[in-house]
């Protein structure tokens, strides 16, 4: 059966608010009465309890929203082959695609990707996004789930009321959303990439060519070799050498690998290795 | 920009050729670890990669293939490492590099 994708809307990527008429909530804790309830509390230490009552009742149910949210995801995985089956064309827009089960949360979230948030690829969206989004509305949720447990511990009912609870609370529902997820990720990887460009424009200490035919095995000799020494005889090493101590060991390490690093000749490296093993068996 | 003591960022040369990238690739994974980024410096007069130290090395060599010929050239069950560009014979070229698991 095919399915255009525009038709897989019937899932919104997120859980079903509780933050509105819903059976989890009893009667005398839905908002309004709720509310009327809390300002009709002269008490602070009672109103602070009610406060905190109504904030772990909604919490709770989120929460088993969201674990209803993240057993939709997993069924749908396992029951779509979905790398597989969704395919490409499910990114396209439009597309048509063999599956049953197209009106999931995975092609929604697909949907989603595709049209509003092109910073992630096809290929990126396959291979990491999944699991990534589900690592990012972790972070987000626990975020915002840490800042409500402070404010529920540390701020008395006149500072953090029931009104503030509740915009915390649906900020704890979004939390959970794909969107948000995407936006976090999305930021996330723009900084990562920003961070890694910065490194290759200022720290690249030096540029080599191809090095020879054997000098990968030095390498990798010299180093088991430098890793096995203890802290005093590494840096008995690099004096006898000589190569600058670095402040820890590891820098140490590889500050005398530097100096295999930057050969490129396999005459110059054997020289090189010689003259670190007579190093080695002088400590 | 927080200076990582494990990391090493080491430049190759522009015009080095894919397979010579993956024989300093090779080398320089043996010196300084496991490799976890590639580009191309701001200034494009070298293809740089970063390497993470850990004790060790890693079991299996990475290789570095051309990203649009990846699908039919990466075999079965390597694991993507990272995706970048790189200068492969002096021409910018976006790459991804796997590792057999």
């Amino acid at each position: 059966m095919l399915i255009p994708l525009g038709a897989c809307a019937s899932f919104d990527g997120q859980p079903r608010a509780v933050i509105t008429p819903n059976r989890q909530i009893p009667d005398r804790y839905e908002v309004s009465t709720a509310l009327a309830t809390y300002y009709g509390i002269s008490d602070a230490e009672s109103q602070r309890r009610f406060r905190d009552t109504v904030i772990g009742i909604y919490m709770t149910a989120a929460d088993a929203n969201y674990m209803e949210f993240r057993r939709q995801l997993s069924r749908q995985m396992k029951g779509s082959n979905f790398g597989v089956g969704l395919g490409l064309a499910a990114l396209t827009g439009g597309a048509s695609i063999a599956a049953e089960r197209t009106a999931n949360i995975l092609s929604a979230g697909a949907t989603g990707l595709n049209s509003a948030h092109g910073a992630l690829s096809k290929e990126v969206y396959f291979e990491k996004a999944l699991p990534a989004l589900l690592a990012g509305i972790e972070v987000n949720r626990i975020r915002v789930r840490t800042s409500i447990m402070r404010q529920m511990s540390q701020t008395p009912p006149s500072s953090y009321s029931l009104t503030d609870a509740f915009a915390d609370l649906a900020a704890y529902e979004s939390a959970a959303s794909l969107d948000s997820a995407i936006e976090t990720i999305t930021a996330e990887a723009s900084e990562a990439r920003a961070i890694e460009q910065a490194r290759f424009d200022t720290q690249t200490r030096f540029i080599v060519g191809a090095p020879q035919q054997g000098l990968a095995e030095i390498g990798v000799s010299i180093r088991a070799k430098l890793e096995a020494l203890t802290d005093d005889q590494l840096n008995k090493v690099a004096d006898a050498i000589p190569v600058a101590r670095g402040g820890t060991r590891v820098r140490t390490l590889l500050n005398i690998l530097d100096l295999f690093g930057r050969e490129t000749d396999l005459q110059k490296t054997q020289a090189l290795e010689k003259q670190v093993n007579d190093a080695i068996a002088g400590v | 920009m927080a200076d990582d003591e494990d990391i090493s960022t080491i430049g190759a040369e522009p015009g080095l050729s894919l397979e010579e990238l993956n024989d300093w690739l090779e080398h320089k994974e043996g010196l300084y670890g496991p490799v976890i980024a590639i580009g191309i410096k701001a200034d494009r007069t070298a293809t740089s990669a970063s390497f993470r130290y850990e004790p060790g090395q890693p079991t299996k060599t990475a290789l570095i293939y051309r990203k649009d010929q990846a699908s039919s050239t990466v075999p079965p069950g390597q694991v993507k490492q990272c995706e970048g560009e790189a200068l492969i014979l002096n021409a910018e070229t976006d790459v991804v590099i796997y590792r057999a698991p």
